[in-house]
């Protein structure tokens, strides 16, 4: 059978019942009898069906809005919901402390921040606000009582340490490549290691032991930012003497005599109750005779160096006035240290 | 136009449940899927119920769904409902019924004592409906809608969702293949 009889073939039984050459209106408006009772028509009568204008405005109103702007809404709420949950996860991460879920996207959300940042200055700020951050981590933690608290304390001691690092770090920078800016950022940096100081001051009773040591850093950490800061406001001030500079010098410099007189009260106050206290035994360790006149001179002989200092603050001789001021400070930090192993001794009975 | 109408339609049937407008879908597609039904169900019978199934699941898909891709489609779905049901009705029937369906209806033939030519014709048909049988489905299928419903290519390709040439390969192997047998 060649192709084309083959072909002829089939045609000739195209309406053989076996191939539907049965089909009949008839049968099939029995079928859609069956149909329109299972969906639940009234009537199985079909009327002839009109489209009107409605029709065609209705249908392309709902393609427009279904169809077309779907897709779009949804990409929309696409990328919405991407960076909406990014910004949502970020913001809940603010709140995050070491040993957190959310802490590492808080870390890398500071570390694209400075990443992203164009300036030196830009850098130290941020680098200052995350070590603000670092030690408000760390009153959280001191007063949640946490489980692992020690291991959360030190992370945050740290974080707070390496972030003041790279406030020095970019200090120092800013100063070689733009002393104009230095002294304004300078005294940025100094409100702020005087902030950390009185945060850690506050965290400070709570940590345990263990932590005394880290915290104790944390401060000289916070200390030596301010030190520096200071040292950067005296040099931009002896080169390029500018108000503002002049300003912020007078109030660090009243700040730290203001500190360091209230300091020397109330060693000599702590040492008068040790007297008191030692006068009442009848016996008494002769070293507490020594290491008592040893706190009361650091304590007391300063007021010829103050009277100095400020001499010195007054003719503008502001890096001698704060030099003085800081030898000062490591005498009282060392009768403050005598004072308290003797308070110590003295209660224990050593 | 033919196309844009049957979205209308088939958009009234979805947003007002129009039992009209699904009738009017019927009538348009009712003959090419009872003939489509009934080459590969064994009885008219059989193409009635499954034309009736067909329809009616269509009518559930369409009026519960929501925005779902077959409603733009509505020939594609019918075709898809069919397919499964006429699939469902061999694997619940196991049973080689369009031979044996002709067998039964020759015999019948030669019982009622009818004229040669026309048992003659039966002995072909039912020749025919073998070796159809032994072709791919895909190949019968093109065979059937080319030579029985005498669709275009085109047509033919869209049903099938594939290109013209695949359509034109398929059926050339198709022929060939029958032609071996003839």
């Amino acid at each position: 059978m060649t192709t084309r009889e083959l072909e002829k073939f089939l045609r000739s039984h195209k309406n053989a019942p076996e191939f539907g050459g049965d089909y009949s209106d008839e049968r099939m408006d029995l079928v859609w009898n069956k149909i329109s009772a299972k969906i639940g028509m009234e009537s199985s009568e079909r009327r002839p069906v009109s489209l009107t204008a409605k029709d065609y405005v209705d249908y392309f109103s709902w393609q427009m809005s279904n169809v077309w702007l779907k897709p779009l809404s949804v990409g929309f709420s696409a990328v919405m919901l991407i960076f909406g949950s990014w910004v949502a996860t970020v913001n809940a991460s603010f709140d995050s402390v070491p040993g957190d879920v959310l802490y590492p996207v808080k870390l890398a959300t500071e570390h694209a921040q400075i990443t992203l940042s164009t300036s030196g200055e830009q850098r130290a700020k941020l680098h200052a606000e995350f070590a603000g951050r670092r030690l408000d981590e760390l009153n959280a933690i001191t007063s949640s009582n946490a489980d692992g608290m020690d291991e959360k304390v030190k992370a945050a001691v740290d974080g707070f340490k390496l972030e003041i690092a790279s406030v020095n770090d970019e200090l120092m920078n800013v100063q070689n490549s733009d002393p104009g800016q230095a002294a304004a950022l300078a005294i940025v940096v100094g409100q702020k290691t005087d902030e950390f100081q009185a945060t850690i001051a506050q965290s400070e009773p709570q940590v345990s032991d263990a932590n005394k040591g880290d915290v104790a850093g944390a401060v000289a950490a916070a200390q030596d930012s301010g030190a520096q800061a200071l040292n950067t406001i005296v040099t931009s001030n002896e080169t390029n003497e500018q108000p503002v500079t002049t300003e912020s010098l007078q109030k660090s410099f009243q700040a730290k005599l203001k500190d360091l007189n209230t300091r020397i009260a109330l060693s000599i106050g702590r040492l008068a109750v040790i007297d008191g206290v030692l006068a009442k035994r009848t016996t008494v360790d002769p070293t507490f005779a020594d290491r008592i006149k040893d706190a009361k001179s650091d304590a007391n002989a300063h007021e010829d160096e103050i009277q100095k200092a400020m001499e010195a603050f007054a003719s503008g001789g502001f890096r001698k006035s704060f030099d003085l001021l800081a030898e000062i400070d490591t005498d009282v930090t060392h009768s403050e240290d005598i004072i308290t192993e003797l308070e110590i001794d003295i209660t224990t009975g050593a | 136009m033919q196309e844009l109408t049957e979205k209308i339609l088939l958009f009234r049937v979805r947003t007002s449940r129009d039992e009209q407008a699904f009738g009017k879908l019927y009538d348009l597609y009712k003959k090419e899927l009872f003939r489509f039904a009934r080459s590969r169900l064994p009885t008219n019978e059989d193409a009635d119920d499954l034309s009736a199934h067909t329809f009616f699941t269509a009518w559930t898909i369409i009026t519960t769904s929501h925005g779902a891709e077959d409603e733009h489609h509505f020939r594609g779905l019918i075709y898809h409902i069919a397919r499964w049901a006429i699939t469902d009705f061999y694997r619940k029937k196991k049973d080689d019924i369009s031979v044996d369906a002709l067998t039964n209806a020759g015999v019948q033939l030669a019982d009622n004592k009818e004229t040669p030519g026309k048992i003659e014709a039966v002995a072909d048909l039912s020749m025919l409906v073998r070796y159809l049988d032994r072709l791919k489905p895909e190949q019968k299928e093109v065979v059937i809608l080319r030579y029985f419903q005498d669709m275009e290519y085109e047509e033919i390709a869209k049903r099938l969702e594939k290109n013209v040439n695949a359509v034109r390969v398929m059926l050339h192997r198709a022929i060939k293949e029958l032609r071996t047998y003839l």
